[in-house]
């Protein structure tokens, strides 16, 4: 199983619904019995499902979080946010009520940048570490910035994502995106909603055909039907088996994202040198707690 | 067996994949790398991550350094090789499912037990502990629903209270009687020595001793504090089933039973005991214990009702049971009877409150 360092370099998926089911159910029967302290592994067994199941380039990926470091994260974030409660009631009204409002701004940002370090750090492809080196000050900034700017978050987020020791590249402009985004919103908003598949599908392609690693670029090929397809489809699978058919929608899902993206080019392996940076599960355990979601 | 199979091996500090074969060994495997050196990983140095699920790659990692075996049946050889290696092997669906019922079916079990033996236990535990005055009180209240009926004729009342002290000599408690006009063949025993005769079946005894013997019985329930074991059990299930729903309106509930005594069920086993211990209860105070046999034998007849193969289902033991088990109990016992009630007409005691 040599990793082909050139050409074209596929994307699969081979989880089945049938063992993610019997996943899950035992994760939802240990978490009932252990009062839903086994809800951190039940998460890391999820993960580990997923990441052992997605291929790229003929190589799995490898997930190598615990259980225990993010029941830690989440303990610490627990008393850290009953902390930051217990002293907004403390203190007297005026006072107290900007600063909780100030520290929940502060901690969200904390806690997206926390997790995806946590999550990005805990990733591997070919025994190197994948690994995420935002800082969330400046998480802020990009935010902000990005209001008038859409590439700037997309750039921090790609260029901070490492694998190894290199770094991804993002070179989507500015004027490009505020064309995609004025187009499907003006006509998301005509159709009612129903263009939204394909303005989604339309940044899809954008961002993915502006990443690079080495000299290997990335594509996808989906289509606005093709996803309103899949969401229907997956709707349905859902609802009328109320629920049982969830992880066969989540398997569609990951087989449809990987059977679309693919990279082609050199991705220069030869000069790859394992790189880690070890994050802890703080954030997550805090992302977790105020409910951050982060859609991957 | 096998024991050389291809992989490819992961240094931890470059992507590149080397083609290699493993040896399997006993304690640990030799992996060669393809035309260059090879080296030997100890099984309990290496941790699977991967290779669960059937068709998945098996992955053994060591520190950094990882082996992706592709081939299926690896694990197996492995694990026929060396069983007690830290290695888990595949594990297919049915096996999780079944870790996983048998997870539910330890919970449900440590629920049942805790339901079924602690809940008695701690509510028995604290039934023995309260003082007498709390007894009497809940003996009052439960007594209550039936003090319009009482029967107004002193005569039941003071005979009953001469049969009750030469049964009860020296107890703790301060019995009390109270005879209910009422056509039920029956008796019971409030907490706190109230003692309640339906008319019914005072009408149905024939001579003191036979009354002695029910009363007897209840007065052992009495002094084991059988009825306040049995509400605060009763109490303890409702305030545990009020907890788990989160109602406060069955809480409120289950403190007004104290209330519907009438429809407490005592169990099997206390009847027994009450049986037992109230004949040896009637032969120490040499009052003939053949009474109580036949007064067993009358609420037998009246009671023939519930057919014989219900009897399992039913919370007091089966009559002709507990008829033959006293019968035998007052064959081994030998002394001369004293005589109950002297010059006193028993069909004027029984009959006084028609």
């Amino acid at each position: 199983m040599q990793t082909h360092d050139q050409h074209r370099h596929r994307w699969g998926f081979h989880g089945d619904g049938g063992s993610l089911l019997g996943l899950h159910l035992v994760n939802m029967l240990l978490t009932v019995c252990t009062l839903g302290i086994y809800y951190f592994w039940a998460k890391t067994k999820v993960r580990n499902y997923f990441y052992s199941q997605t291929e790229f380039s003929d190589a799995r990926f490898a997930y190598h979080g615990t259980g225990k470091e993010l029941f830690f994260g989440g303990l610490k974030a627990f008393l850290l946010l009953g902390l930051i409660v217990g002293l907004s009631i403390a203190l007297p009204e005026e006072i107290g009520t900007p600063l909780t409002v100030l520290t929940f701004i502060l901690l969200g940002n904390l806690a997206v940048v926390g997790a995806i370090r946590y999550r990005v750090s805990r990733s591997s492809w070919q025994g190197i570490r994948f690994s995420f080196r935002g800082e969330w000050k400046d998480y802020f900034l990009v935010s902000l910035k990005s209001i008038l700017f859409p590439a700037a978050s997309w750039q921090w987020l790609v260029e901070n994502t490492y694998y190894g020791n290199r770094s991804f590249k993002f070179s989507g402009k500015n004027s490009e995106l505020w064309t995609l985004i004025i187009k499907g919103v003006l006509l998301s908003m005509i159709t009612f909603g129903i263009y939204s598949f394909w303005f989604r599908a339309d940044m899809e392609r954008y961002l993915a055909s502006h990443i690079r690693f080495a000299g290997a670029r990335f594509h996808s090929t989906v289509t606005g039907s093709g996803l309103l397809g899949l969401e229907l489809t997956n709707w349905l699978l859902v609802a009328f088996t109320f629920g049982i058919g969830m992880p066969w929608a989540q398997v569609r899902k990951a087989r449809f994202v990987s059977s679309h993206v693919s990279a082609t080019g050199d991705l220069g392996l030869a000069s790859i040198r394992q790189e880690k940076r070890i994050a802890k599960a703080g954030g997550e355990g805090l992302a977790d707690a105020l409910d951050v979601s982060l859609g991957f | 067996m096998r024991l050389r199979w291809p992989a490819d091996y992961l240094d931890g500090q470059t992507p590149q994949a080397r083609e290699a074969s493993v040896t399997l060994a006993p304690t640990g495997m030799e992996i060669k790398l393809v035309g260059g050196s090879s080296f030997w990983w100890r099984y309990d140095e290496a941790h699977q991550t991967q290779g669960r699920y059937a068709g998945e790659p098996v992955r053994l990692e060591r520190g950094d350094e990882a082996l992706v075996i592709t081939e299926a049946g690896f694990l197996d050889a492995l694990k026929r090789l060396s069983p007690k290696a830290p290695i888990r092997g595949t594990e297919a669906l049915p096996r999780l499912l079944g870790k996983a019922t048998l997870a539910g079916i330890a919970a449900i079990a440590l629920a049942t037990s805790l339901y079924l033996k602690g809940l008695p236990f701690l509510a028995d535990q604290a039934a023995a502990r309260i003082p007498l005055s709390w007894e009497e009180k809940l003996g009052d209240l439960a007594i209550a629903r039936w003090m319009d009926d009482r029967c107004p004729d002193p005569v039941p009342r003071e005979a009953i209270d001469i049969i009750v002290a030469a049964l009860a000599p020296g107890s703790r408690y301060d019995y009390q009687i109270t005879v209910v006009k009422s056509p039920m063949v029956n008796a019971l025993a409030a907490p706190g020595g109230r003692l309640v005769i339906f008319t019914g079946l005072l009408e149905k005894t024939r001579s003191p001793e036979e009354l002695a013997g029910i009363l007897a019985h209840e007065i052992q329930h009495v002094e084991q504090r059988h009825t306040t074991k049995a509400l605060f059990r009763q109490f303890a299930t409702q305030i545990l089933l009020a907890a788990i729903v989160g109602n406060t309106k069955d809480l409120s509930a289950a403190l007004e039973t104290s209330d519907m005594l009438g429809n407490l069920h005592s169990s099997r086993e206390y009847e027994l005991e009450a049986d037992i211990e109230g004949m040896k209860r009637l032969q120490r105070a040499r009052i003939d214990s053949t009474g109580m046999l036949r007064a067993f034998e009358t609420l037998e007849k009246e009671t023939e009702t519930l057919p014989q193969g219900l009897e399992l289902f039913s919370t007091h033991p089966h009559w002709g049971e507990r008829v033959t088990r006293l019968r035998l109990l007052a064959t081994e016992a030998h002394y001369e009877p004293i005589t109950l009630l002297p010059g006193v007409n028993w069909n004027t005691v029984r009959t006084s409150c028609r």
